[in-house]
């Protein structure tokens, strides 16, 4: 089993909303898991994933995770 | 069945695209203008910007436009039940804006204006947040939207 | 004439002279509006040498021939004039309700010159215009200024002015719109200011012509369709602070006065905690779709009091992460203060983060200011920025801008701007053609006139490496022409820029408007036509290649921990292709050649 904190932004957060303000909540996973796997685990579908990151780096559905990583699920960006 | 413009002002983000389409409608002489100030559905914000109100006539079942006109322009359509003008017969006197307590009615160009309800309404397309609808007229909900249009007025 | 109102207001304030004259239908068909036409009004007119706090300095309000036509997000005018903060020609762009006020007043453009010789405003009731008195309302704060003549002019009156900021002439003084809209950069509220011009109100009932109704309608279903993909609901739920996540998580979020990308407290002061702790409701500018704007509140138990609109993600940088105030009660306060006394929030965080670095280094102190100023410290940079606003103390000084201070403190070094303007909230340094735009903006740091977040952070559309050079300079150029066309079409960019068709579809719209067919191609060209007019205005000025520059923090200074980390902009190689593409020399100096195909020369 890993632990990783999993941070939801823009609509997803509104879905998911299970802290005051989804600052990332922790979720347990198989070792092994990919971020699809993750995501499954919650219910969204990998066309909602618009930008992964893992540990503050770009990743793909693909990528492995692992204990302690922290997942950023995040919309499409404008500016303003 | 009578049919009206039901407002629900919780979802109203005060954008105008309601006014701005229904005075496309309103085109005369076959020129094609976005002209918001002949509009038959104007928004106004309240006081502390808490509050965003479309008002839009609710079709009284007894409306009191029509009561003190005195060259009876304004009357009841027997078959649809909506409240229609004869701007042939309006002189523009303004005694049906006055006694509207919704202000609902508008001066435009000399006449008195106000929704007709459209077969299409223009106002229902614009709207990008589903704020206006074209429902069955009934009572309660003619009756609370009533209340919001005296608490926050044109 | 369809599209456009047909008539130009001249506002001659020394004399009090008022005069209406036709719009010129050549140079609306070539320079369309906006920024466009207003710069080219500019340069057959303007003293190009004249101060930009001086009388000679024009001041010019326009709209577009889309302004209140159904085209999507149809609302916006621009402020054009000569900057008094960065010496260049600038364009402010603004939405709320003001600009479709006085477009359906029948005015195109109102130009204001000269300086009156007491506090007046300006009042527009259609055709019935008039100047007025404004020594009892001068002083006033924004919000008080807006309630004060709706009451004296009328109800339904929408009204444009400056604040304290403006009179007293702070160079980054914006001017306010509706109490809480803003045309903030650039300083155009102090060339406002600098005329005794306090405020522009207007109420309108004329209509706006358009050829062919049936395709404006089909913006119904666009809307419709913007607002269904994820994006445009989010927009509209969460406004653009919606941003601060995905720029942090990208390392784009300037934290430290650029020092860095990445905000430790972003979460704090994001979109999601304005919809918990600060969000009233969704707001709309005129005529969109999109509501993407905060009407907001602080709660009853904050230790800061105040209601308005904001903060929008500029703000959640400038004034957020690029001082390190991780809370939105401060940063909301400061968002409020900066709308009241009528000030570029942007401005105004890069001057205290210039002011917080100079401090650090001990440069600046305590006894310079009256007080501490450490990174972080909310209070104080509420402190000053009232000080600034109202020319007390320090604040005399802060009021000149980032730059200013940079240079007198000793360190020209830490000033995070181009052309004396600061950036905005997109640290170049993982985001490499955004710091090419930064560059090579007409008036500095600017972000709007071609905002690169589509290619290079959202790869739409396709792939693109936001560290490298690779595509960067035709990305760019290609931006910054759609930018400058939709800007002159008196519409918001947000839904064209975050559409993949956006340039289509504005071309649709612009020829269903206006009843002459136009391509992709067509308005593409247009737009390079105004961009290589600004750019022969500058050069005009004076500004060259030099000036087109980013400070060694971005050119030399490796980013920090996160995407792109060790990473410069690459900006001489850009520049070099940008230049060469544009066709102008290496100088940057559009070519006689480029001028003639542009039908400038």
């Amino acid at each position: 089993m890993i632990r990783v904190t999993i941070k939801l932004s823009g609509l997803l957060r509104n879905q998911y909303k299970s802290t005051p303000s989804a600052k990332g909540e922790e979720a347990q996973l198989k070792t092994g898991s990919t971020v699809t796997d993750l995501l499954t685990q919650y219910g969204i579908g990998p066309k909602k994933a618009h930008m992964i990151m893992v540990n503050r780096q770009k990743a793909e559905l693909t990528t492995t995770l692992r204990d302690g990583d922290e997942v950023s699920i995040l919309p499409l960006a404008g500016g303003g | 069945m009578v049919m009206r413009i039901a407002f629900t002002e919780e979802l109203c983000t005060n954008c105008h695209l309601c006014s701005m389409f229904c005075s496309l409608a309103f085109t005369k002489d076959g020129i094609f203008e976005f002209r918001p100030s002949i509009a038959r559905i104007r928004v106004v914000e309240n006081g502390d910007d808490t509050k965003y109100v479309a008002h839009v006539c609710l079709q009284c079942e007894s409306p009191a436009c029509a009561d003190v006109c005195p060259v009876e322009a304004l009357a009841k359509d027997p078959e649809t039940g909506l409240v229609m003008i004869d701007e042939d017969e309006c002189t523009g006197c303004e005694m049906c804006i006055e006694a509207c307590e919704f202000d609902c009615l508008f001066m435009v160009d000399g006449k008195a204006v106000k929704c007709e309800v459209c077969d299409d309404p223009l106002c229902v397309r614009a709207c990008a947040v589903n704020a206006l609808e074209l429902t069955e007229w009934d009572e309660e909900s003619v009756l609370e939207q009533g209340e919001l249009y005296k608490e926050v007025r044109l | 004439m369809n599209g456009w109102m047909g008539t130009i207001l001249r506002i001659e304030l020394t004399s009090g002279v008022i005069s209406k004259e036709v719009l010129d239908p050549e140079l609306a068909r070539d320079y369309v509006g906006g920024r466009g036409l207003a710069v080219k009004i500019l340069l057959d007119e303007l003293k190009m040498q004249c101060d930009p706090l001086g009388p000679e300095n024009m001041l010019i309000f326009i709209n577009g021939p889309l302004t209140v036509t159904g085209a999507l997000c149809t609302g916006r005018y621009a402020v054009v004039t000569k900057s008094p903060l960065t010496g260049t020609v600038c364009s402010s762009n603004s939405g709320g309700y003001f600009p479709a006020a006085f477009k359906t007043a029948g005015y195109d453009a109102i130009i204001f010159s000269g300086k009156a010789e007491k506090p007046v405003y300006l009042w527009i009731d259609d055709d019935h215009v008039e100047l007025r008195d404004a020594s009892n309302i001068w002083g006033g704060d924004t919000r008080a200024t807006y309630d004060i003549i709706r009451k004296e002019t009328h109800k339904e009156a929408r009204v444009a002015c400056i604040g304290p900021a403006g009179e007293n002439l702070v160079r980054y003084a914006a001017i306010i719109n509706d109490a809480s809209r803003a045309a903030a950069r650039s300083g155009v509220g102090a060339v406002m200011g600098s005329k005794n011009l306090k405020a522009v109100a207007v109420r309108g009932t004329k209509g706006v012509k358009v050829a062919d109704p049936e395709e404006l309608l089909r913006s119904t279903i666009i809307a419709d369709h913007v607002k269904k993909a994820d994006l445009g609901i989010a927009f509209g739920e969460f406004g653009t602070p919606l941003f601060v996540d995905i720029m942090n998580a990208n390392n784009i979020m300037p934290t430290k006065n650029f020092q860095e990308g990445f905000f430790e407290e972003g979460d704090e002061i994001n979109g999601a905690e304005i919809i918990d702790r600060t969000l009233v409701r969704s707001k709309a500018c005129y005529g969109c779709a999109l509501n993407c704007g905060r009407n907001t509140r602080l709660p009853k138990d904050a230790k800061y009091q105040g209601r308005g609109d904001g903060p929008e993600y500029e703000t959640c940088f400038s004034l957020g992460s690029n001082i390190c105030v991780g809370d939105l009660e401060a940063l909301t306060k400061m968002n409020y203060l900066c709308n009241e006394m009528g000030m570029d929030t942007m401005d105004a965080g890069t001057t205290l983060g210039t002011l917080m670095e100079l401090y650090e280094k001990g440069l600046v102190k305590d006894e310079d200011m009256g007080f501490p100023l450490p990174w972080g410290d909310a209070d104080n940079a509420i402190k000053l920025l009232t000080m600034i606003a109202r020319n007390e103390g320090f604040g005399r000084e802060a009021a000149m801008g980032g730059k200013y201070l940079a240079d007198k403190y000793g360190a020209p070094e830490v000033f995070m701007g181009s052309k004396g303007q600061g950036f905005a909230g997109y640290h170049p340094r993982a985001m490499v053609g955004q710091g090419l735009l930064y560059a090579t903006s007409p008036e500095g740091g600017n972000h709007t006139t071609g905002n690169t977040i589509q290619p290079e952070i959202n790869g739409i559309p396709g792939p693109m490496d936001p560290l490298t050079s690779e595509g960067k300079a035709e990305m760019v150029i290609s931006r910054q022409d759609e930018t400058a066309f939709i800007e002159a079409c008196g519409v918001c960019v947000f839904p064209y820029m975050l559409m993949e068709e956006g340039t289509e579809i504005i071309a649709e719209f612009y020829s269903a408007v206006v009843g002459v067919e136009h391509t992709e191609d067509d308005v593409r060209k247009i737009g390079e036509r105004i961009f290589n007019l600004e750019r022969l205005f500058n050069h005009g000025l004076g500004f060259t290649r030099q000036d087109d520059t980013l400070p060694e923090r971005m050119t030399r200074e490796p980013h920090t921990d996160g995407i792109g980390e060790g990473n410069v902009v690459p900006l001489e190689e850009m520049l070099d292709r940008y230049y060469k593409l544009r066709g102008w020399s290496g100088e940057g100096v559009p070519t006689d050649e480029k001028l003639k195909e542009l039908g400038i020369l």
